[in-house]
């Protein structure tokens, strides 16, 4: 046992001369919320869609549990999940929907339909067709269509594309619960800033290929706050900031920055000032998800 | 796989389509036992049987493609150990559908009747409704597994099970080549059609050796393409 519920080893899907995914080696701890981060058409929903069993891989391997090759077929109920739009029948019920992957995977009785339609806030849907359904509740009862049968990993596409505010904020809470009872959740989703708040880990997709695979502790300490300073002596100022036991600082394009001491900007400025060097500009920078997703996939928008 | 057969019972029992196909072929039967004077099993059978299984065939389309065009296969498709179980379940609830609305057709000329008339001719006619239904409700499944949209899947159903393919590829084979080649004789639908009342033994043969080579080669298609595509 390694510790990951799932592994990926080069993984590809080729449609025709287009490499969907190329060669994608991912890595899922157990217990994680593992975001995937990728504009559109970078091979994100592709390579969930291999994962999910839904796609066959062009080449490439994968493990779910230690499991591969032959041995996936036992442990394909392992997954739920909801890849794109919600896959539902829409001239039925909310309960009809759930009651019939209830019906596929042998499970008998009410109790888990109930459980999950509460759990996304669906019980008082009553006789309303899943077709008449808001897009927000089409959603929640897609992602408790993922979570019959209780899998151990939750694989979600996209989940709260279109969602307001309060869907967005009801599906973050309903995915930290269902990861506090040890799912483990791979994710996807173009708002960056709301993947930040729950994933504990991240795999960067630009392109089909996997450009950086990070814990959110790791990224916490590669984004950290930094202090930048712009003077006219940089060389003296950078000796007189390591001779004040500052140590890690470096010097970008004639500005230096240092990782941390975001509280000393003041006396930073005061030691510099009263050695005769001008400081032209001083202000703390925070780098974002975003600002780093950006940064590592060139931040060009085609 | 049974849980696969379990779901899609649940399903095609609680689809208004298929009460709404009975309620046609219940009417259909009526209306023909009102206009023939001596009425029996085998020739309410002969008459309206045709119908029975174009809509058996329609229904086994709309049912199979609703379930690629709403997207619910994404729902079981990953979870199942192979594919091909799809296609095999998907093959056995056509054929409830197509036994049910069989046994419906039987049930509902017996009572406009009350007269079974030639037991042997009943019991031939209603085994070859049986086999062509199976058939032309296997080609809607292939169908269905190919095209995923619901709109194409019904139309090519219904132009495969009324017969309108093979009068086309008939008229066409006719206008290029001299032969006394009668492509009626291999085809599914246009079997059943052409023999009608006077169904002989050699006739019935023909119509269970072409109608368990559509069986056998759809289904086969429909497995192939169900583990070779993918999903959605």
């Amino acid at each position: 046992m390694n510790g990951y519920i799932l592994e990926t080893d080069s993984l590809t899907k080729v449609y025709g001369s287009h490499r969907a995914a190329d060669g994608i080696s991912i890595h899922v701890r157990k217990s994680a919320i593992y975001g995937l981060i990728g504009r559109n058409g970078a091979g994100k929903t592709t390579f969930m869609k291999m994962i999910a069993g839904l796609a066959n891989p062009t080449s490439g391997s994968y493990s779910i549990n230690d499991h591969s090759g032959n041995e996936l077929k036992d442990v394909r109920k392992l997954i739920g999940c909801h890849i794109e739009a919600p896959g539902l029948y829409p001239d039925m019920t909310a309960y009809q929907n759930l009651k019939c992957k209830c019906i596929q995977r042998g499970i008998k009785g009410d109790e888990q339909i109930n459980d999950l339609l509460a759990l996304v806030g669906l019980s008082g849907t009553g006789k309303k067709k899943a077709g008449k359904f808001s897009l927000g509740m089409k959603q929640r009862l897609g992602i408790a269509m993922a979570l019959v049968g209780s899998p151990d990993l939750l694989v979600l596409d996209e989940p709260i594309n279109g969602l307001d505010p309060q869907g967005i904020h009801e599906i973050r809470e309903t995915l930290l619960k269902l990861n506090s009872l040890g799912i483990t959740i791979m994710i996807s989703s173009h708002i960056l800033d709301e993947l930040s708040k729950i994933a504990t880990d991240y795999g960067i997709i630009h392109e089909g290929r996997l450009l950086e695979e990070i814990t959110a502790e790791e990224l916490i300490a590669k984004c950290k706050d930094k202090v930048m300073i712009r003077t006219n002596d940089t060389q003296r100022a950078m000796e007189l900031l390591e001779n004040s036991g500052i140590s890690d600082c470096t010097v970008n394009e004639n500005i230096i920055e240092i990782n941390g001491h975001i509280t000393e900007t003041g006396r930073l400025n005061s030691a510099l000032v009263g050695a005769g060097i001008t400081v032209d500009e001083i202000y703390v920078q925070s780098e974002s998800l975003e600002e780093h997703y950006l940064k590592l996939t060139g931040g060009e928008a085609k | 796989m049974t849980g696969l057969i379990k779901m899609y019972c649940y399903r095609l029992f609680r689809q208004l389509g298929l009460y709404i196909i009975w309620a046609i072929i219940a009417v259909m039967m009526l209306v023909d036992s009102m206009l023939v004077e001596e009425k029996t099993v085998s020739t309410i059978l002969t008459e309206t049987g045709s119908f029975a299984f174009l809509l058996s065939s329609v229904l086994t389309a709309v049912f199979f493609s609703a379930d690629n065009s709403s997207g619910f296969i994404k729902n079981y498709a990953g979870s199942v150990s192979d594919k091909s179980v799809i296609a095999a379940a998907r093959a056995v609830t056509a054929l409830i559908i197509g036994i049910l609305t069989i046994c419906f057709t039987v049930v509902c000329a017996y009572l406009l009747t009350f007269n079974i008339g030639d037991v042997q001719l009943a019991a031939v006619f209603t085994g070859c409704l049986f086999l062509t239904t199976t058939g032309t409700s296997f080609i809607a499944l292939l169908v269905s597994e190919l095209f995923r949209k619901t709109v194409p899947v019904v139309i090519t159903t219904i132009a495969i099970s009324t017969g309108l393919v093979c009068e086309i590829i008939g008229t066409i084979t006719a206008m290029i080549t001299d032969s006394k080649f009668i492509l009626h004789e291999y085809c599914v639908t246009g079997v059943f059609k052409i023999y009608g009342n006077s169904l002989e033994q050699a006739d019935a043969t023909r119509l269970v050796i072409v109608s368990v080579i559509y069986i056998a080669v759809t289904f086969a298609a429909s497995v192939f393409s169900i583990k070779k595509r993918d999903v959605v």
